[in-house]
């Protein structure tokens, strides 16, 4: 229940409707003002405009927004009529999820489509279903208002199409088995990404989206970079919509929500039938920034508006709203002024919360950076908050347990109280607290040393051995995929079939924190599932140094490896575990998904490169030095 | 691919690469999973290394998913890695429980939804592909009937060369009670009770009758029980029938288990006179003499069978497993009043020790040779809490603490005059106990004379119903003095009458029982060296003992989770490794953590449960 009533506007009681005409906003977080409520929400914005328009008692806008309201907005929409609304307004669709898994039914067609079209079959279904329960909504909530004369605004909800990029990963399982062919393409177009070769960047980017039927982001997201930067937003905005579109049939994890474009179109055509008003944001937004493509500018993360965001899509509902009850029209952008605005401090917090929540869905470096210089910029108060953040980040003691949480606590911010000490997840956060760090630094103020001395106290491997599997080290690996299996939280709307580390991409990021002149054991128990017959090594790097090379095995199978203390940094050091390419399984490999989904679990989409099941590193100078045994097979690196 | 090659010299040494060489010995894990109380153990060289259910880490009582935790902690606790797993042994035979599930689903006049629920059981991926995906284990897995993994639970571990063996349960694949033998490396059965007649299922449906949990209520019914008179004893007797050799029926018309969710059916309330107790409703004599009378009939059945038992295998030990041998006081009526002179009951009876007898009987298997040489001899094989860790928790807190590190007598004097104050003590210590009790390593202590410590801990520290008895620990040497009992009761397996001159009101139930806990130096010496203490100051040797835990939640595992059930619960002090801690030191926040720790895990029915990493 407490986490229920945190979802809503922390309004205990709603009054029997008087003489002010009465406005509702019902959605989802992103109509809740995300990050900024309860200091600031698009309801206060929507209703300082109308008041300005009817008159300071004329009018009241009722705060129904939900974070986490999914379809279950249908049935909200029609209980609030209760209410007496004089209209109604929806901003949904980020949390309406493709249907995929399907239901066991469906599984017989979901086989056929995956043997006829690969994976491209069940992403067209879950479109399908998607789009058809959408359609359901519309019909069911706007045929109930059009009977009572109810005025119904829709809003569109747009994706941040400029910033937002989902983490590279491979492809599914392809037909034909053209997953090495697509992995080829994909560095050769890496390749030639840095060599600014655009054209031929697109050029092998178009081949890996042919091969892989736009199932993945990858291609799509190279083609995006090369059109903008080849001058083209309008083919970069329609890649980053198929890029966003792609991930709908991939329930094996957790996409950040979206709107896709079936509820896009879907919502655009229902709504048009039966004259509702609507706010299609990507439109009001390309026409707000002159054909741009919508960005950090206006949204906090994939889809939470900043407060310009808000102010121009409140100003649009509320000339839809001027249109519906008082037939008057008013051109939104003479309303944007009238709105209200949060202060300094407001805009300071919620940007530093944007960075902690970008950097936690796996955003790039600059992004975090950019929002951490965000804060400071609106106001340096935020510096506290920083200082206590590193601090509580981290300790191995639980984050509400730590001194710095209570010194923040006492800080008495509501967003910060709210957001931070309520649900943010202790992590080793290396991008994150580097943006903070030189966010601060703007300030003036110097923290790295201290995060380092820090780091050192909490982490070292010279104090106690790291299991480079735990989630707060294994989390800056950057791979969401791989660490799916030890997320702090439950979810099972993910894959966690198997309790132990799965490398879905040639390469396996770790990190443990290590000290100038100490040696580190790292002990690892393997295995490669799906070996070719070349029988190439798995291959260990620390900092970019080759320390081991281990032949490969079907069978798990345990190594030591020494690193001497001139390969160890004092602070991180990067472990890289390199797989050799695997065989891919080609159409075999939907046997799996279909038996899985049959037996309701979610499947297993992708090929693994390796898996592991233990990965722990620790103080070398504890390892007796007497004569190990090395085995024939393995390698002695190092050159002397 | 190509591999990068490396890009500085490291000078004075080389890195270096060794292959683990497998681990000598023979690495046996045992698991129970998919029913109630998912639990792992590690046997190694036959040696009883780790065991662990799977609750105390996820936190969710009576945790039933595969315990992948408690399966990771084994290893770690045996300092071996997956590829030195030897044998996994599961508990119970998928193919005998698919049979019953088979004729369970073809049941005439079945609902549709409770065979759609059958169904869906039936097509569950088999637990040997479950142990092979979640674990990623490729050697060869054993499997091991449910009730022969009850029956080696008892018997491998009970240092007996010989002994009858009764097993009794709800169900596990077919039978529901056995009666065997255990001679040498050899565990037999010559007689078996099958699905539906159940002793367990009997005691669960008057334990659902009474308005308590099934699977998880029937302790409080027989805490009910001496408060109330056998009145209905009769009456419950119509719904078994006792029949010849080892053989019982229940009478079906009272029992609906076959085919609702519900245990019973109405004709039960009709016989009983009364409708069923609403749970968490008033409790009243009528319920009281309802358990009374079934706890009064349960004994009567399971001596009869421990004679009989006793009739084919005329040996002088008895070893006891299931989850009805849980119940302590029929326990105590086979010793005293059946023919068995020795009677060893696994101290985790219930589902979770079948994680045990499972890996013994692999043990077996592979080597043809004894698993276990020694009785066991105490239950300490679940994780250990460090006091540096506890140190470091405390030390980056605002907590107000003491710190008695390397002053353990200092700290055992500071709480035990806490416990001659009248304070609640939260005492975590070491590894966790195995098992449903709490044995002096995750315990809630108090003085047991003060009469008004029983409601107290009741009502403000477990939360729980006020008729709940608590058990006494008691110095070995001098339990005797003080109970009518003449040998070792570590696992708090057996009641008998409090005898002592001194008034220890709040462990001595309403008919003069209690369940005892012996102490010693040799197993549990921090604990041992407490009760000596309390003993030298108030000449009463004795503490009352009971799980650190409250309502609803499982007992604490780490330090972090003793310290937020002592913020929740109004334990007075809390007492890790070497720590102490007062309510007056809570830092605020303290209090947040602790409600978002006992927060039901997120269904992930929406998508924030991800998604929202700061919602």
């Amino acid at each position: 229940m407490l986490q229920e009533w945190n979802y809503w506007a922390n309004i205990g009681r709603i009054e029997p409707k008087g003489a002010k005409q009465r406005v509702i906003l019902i959605g989802e977080s992103v109509a809740r003002g995300y990050l900024y409520d309860p200091q600031y929400t698009p309801a206060m914005a929507l209703e300082k405009i109308l008041q300005t328009q009817w008159g300071k008692n004329e009018v009241e806008v009722i705060d129904l927004a939900r974070t986490n309201q999914g379809m279950q907005v249908r049935e909200l929409a029609l209980a609030v009529l209760q209410l007496e609304p004089d209209a109604v307004i929806i901003f949904s669709g980020n949390n309406w999820r493709g249907c995929f898994p399907p239901q066991v039914s469906d599984v017989p067609y979901i086989d056929t489509l995956l043997r006829e079209e690969g994976i491209v079959g069940p992403k067209r279904y879950a479109e399908e279903k998607l789009e058809a329960e959408v359609r359901r909504i519309v019909n069911d909530v706007a045929s109930v208002y059009a009977s009572k004369e109810v005025p119904l605004v829709w809003i569109i909800p747009e994706f941040n199409l400029g910033d937002w990029r989902d983490p590279m990963i491979n492809a599914p399982h392809l037909l034909n088995g053209r997953n090495e062919e697509w992995i080829t393409l994909w560095e050769d177009a890496q390749r030639a990404l840095k060599a600014e070769d655009f054209h031929r960047a697109a050029d092998l980017a178009q081949r890996m989206t042919e091969i892989d039927q736009q199932t993945s982001v990858s291609g799509l997201y190279i083609l995006a970079e090369c059109s903008q930067k080849l001058g083209n937003l309008d083919a970069a905005r329609r890649y980053l919509e198929l890029a966003r579109d792609s991930v709908i049939w991939d329930s094996s994890k957790s996409a950040s929500p979206r709107t896709y474009s079936v509820s896009q179109k879907a919502l655009r055509e229902e709504t048009a039938k039966y004259k509702n008003e609507v706010v299609d944001t990507p439109e009001l937004f390309r026409q707000y920034l002159k054909g741009g493509i919508p960005d950090r500018r206006l949204f906090l993360d994939y889809c939470h508006l900043t407060t310009e965001g808000i102010q121009i899509t409140m100003a649009a509902a509320a000339a839809c709203v001027l249109r519906a009850v008082k037939a008057t029209d008013v051109a939104w952008t003479t309303l944007v002024p009238q709105t209200c605005a949060p202060s300094h401090e407001v805009e300071a917090e919620a940007a530093f919360l944007a960075a902690v929540h970008n950097a936690h869905w796996w955003q790039s470096a600059d992004l975090v950076r950019h929002y951490c210089a965000e804060a400071v910029r609106f106001s340096p108060e935020i510096a506290k908050v920083m200082n206590y953040f590193i601090d509580l980040q981290t300790r191995r003691t639980p984050m509400l347990m730590c001194k710095s949480a209570q010194q923040v606590s006492e800080l008495g911010s509501p967003l910060i109280q709210h957001y931070l000490l309520r649900y943010n997840y202790q992590q080793l956060d290396e991008i994150l607290l580097g943006g903070v760090v030189q966010a601060l630094k703007q300030l003036h103020i110097e923290a790295q040393a201290r995060l380092d001395q820090l780091r050192k106290e909490e982490h070292s491997v010279a104090a106690r051995d790291t299991d480079l599997l735990d989630y707060y080290y294994c989390s800056a690996g950057g791979q969401p995929q791989e660490v799916v299996w030890v997320l702090p939280r439950r979810d099972r709307l993910v894959r966690r079939e198997s309790h132990f580390y799965k490398a879905y991409w040639l390469k396996s990021k770790f990190v443990f924190i290590g000290e100038a002149g100490c040696p580190v054991k790292l002990q690892i128990t393997a295995r490669v599932p799906n070996p070719t017959a070349s029988n190439d090594p798995v291959a260990i790097e620390v900092n970019g140094n080759i320390v081991a090379r281990i032949p490969t095995a079907r069978e798990w199978e345990s190594w030591e490896v020494r690193v001497p203390p001139n390969a160890v940094n004092d602070g991180i050091n990067d472990v890289i575990v390199s797989w050799p390419m695997p065989e891919f399984p080609g159409k075999t490999g939907y046997l799996g998904v279909i038996n899985d989904l049959a037996e309701g679990n979610i499947p297993e989409f992708f090929c693994i490169f390796g898996e592991i099941h233990t990965f722990t590193a620790s103080d070398g100078r504890k390892v007796q030095i007497t004569a190990p045994e090395v085995s024939s097979e393995a390698s002695v690196v190092g050159v002397q | 691919m190509s591999i990068k090659e490396p890009s500085h010299d490291f000078s004075q040494l080389r890195s270096r690469v060794e292959r683990r060489p497998k681990h000598p010995g023979l690495n046996i894990i045992g698991v129970s999973a998919g029913y109630h109380d998912s639990a792992c153990c590690l046997l190694q060289d036959g040696v009883l290394v780790a065991a662990v259910q799977e609750e105390r880490f996820s936190r969710v009582k009576n945790d039933k998913a595969f315990p992948r935790k408690a399966f990771r902690y084994c290893l770690e606790a045996g300092g071996i890695s997956i590829a030195d797993v030897d044998s996994i042994a599961y508990y119970e035979d998928p193919t005998q429980k698919l049979g019953r599930q088979l004729w369970m689903g073809m049941m005439p006049g079945l609902p549709a939804e409770r065979r759609g629920s059958i169904f869906d059981r039936m097509v569950k991926t088999q637990p040997q592909q479950v142990i092979r995906r979640l674990f990623g284990y490729e050697g060869p897995i054993e499997i091991v009937d449910h009730h022969l993994s009850h029956a080696a639970s008892a018997y491998y571990y009970s240092g007996f060369d010989d002994a009858a063996i009764l097993t009794v349960d709800g169900v596990g694949d077919w039978p529901t009670t056995t009666y065997g033998w255990g001679k040498g490396i050899d565990v037999g059965r010559f007689e078996q009770v099958d699905f539906p007649d159940s002793l367990g299922f009997f005691y669960s449906a008057i334990t659902g009758y009474l308005g308590f949990e099934v699977n998880e209520g029937e302790y409080k019914v027989m805490g009910l029980a001496p408060y109330g008179e056998p009145i209905y004893a009769d009456q419950i007797r119509n719904l078994i029938e006792v029949t010849s050799e080892g053989q019982y029926r229940l009478n079906m018309k009272y029992f609906a288990f076959l085919t609702e969710d519900s245990m019973y059916t109405e004709e039960l309330a009709t016989l009983l006179g009364k409708p069923p107790r609403e749970p968490e409703s008033e409790m009243n004599q009528f319920h009281m003499d309802v358990a009374k009378s079934v706890q009064v009939v349960l004994e009567e059945v399971m001596l009869e069978k421990a004679r009989y038992l006793h009739s084919k295998v005329p040996s002088e030990n008895l070893c006891m497993a299931g989850g009805v041998a849980l119940n302590v006081v029929a326990n105590g009526r086979c010793l005293r009043e059946g023919p068995f002179k020795r009677l060893f009951v696994q101290p985790a009876a219930g589902d979770a020790g079948t994680s045990l007898g499972a890996a013994a009987v692999a043990h077996v298997r592979i080597t043809r040779e004894a698993p276990v040489k020694e009785k066991m001899s105490h239950v300490y094989l679940g994780p250990a809490n460090t006091s540096e860790d506890a140190c470091q928790i405390l030390q980056t807190s605002s907590a107000k603490f003491k710190d008695f590190r390397g002053k353990e007598d200092e700290l055992i004097r500071y709480v035990v005059d806490r416990l001659i104050e009248g304070k609640v003590i939260g005492w975590s210590q070491g590894r966790m106990e195995f098992g449903p009790r709490s044995l002096g390593c995750r315990s809630i202590l108090a003085d047991p004379r003060r009469p008004e410590m029983r409601d107290r801990i009741n009502a403000l520290v477990k939360m729980r119903e006020a008729f709940r008895p608590f058990a006494p620990a008691v110095l070995q040497s001098k339990a005797h003095e003080h109970f009518d009992i003449d040998h070792p009761s570590p696992f708090m397996l057996e009641t008998c009458q409090v005898i002592s001159p001194i008034d220890l009101s709040a462990i001595t139930h309403i008919d003069g029982s209690a369940r005892v806990q012996t102490v010693t130096r040799e197993t549990n010496p921090r604990f041992a060296a407490l009760l000596e203490e309390f003993d030298r100051r108030t000449g009463c040797p004795i503490l009352l003992n009971t799980s650190f835990n409250v309502r609803g939640e499982p007992i604490v595992c780490t330090t972090v989770d003793a310290i937020m059930c002592f913020v929740r619960s109004q334990i007075d002090l809390l007492v890790v490794e070497d720590f102490v801690l007062d309510r007056a030191g809570i830092p605020p926040l303290w209090d947040l953590q602790a409600q978002q720790r006992f927060e039901k895990p997120g269904d992930g029915e929406a998508v924030g449960h991800l998604v929202y990493t700061l919602l």
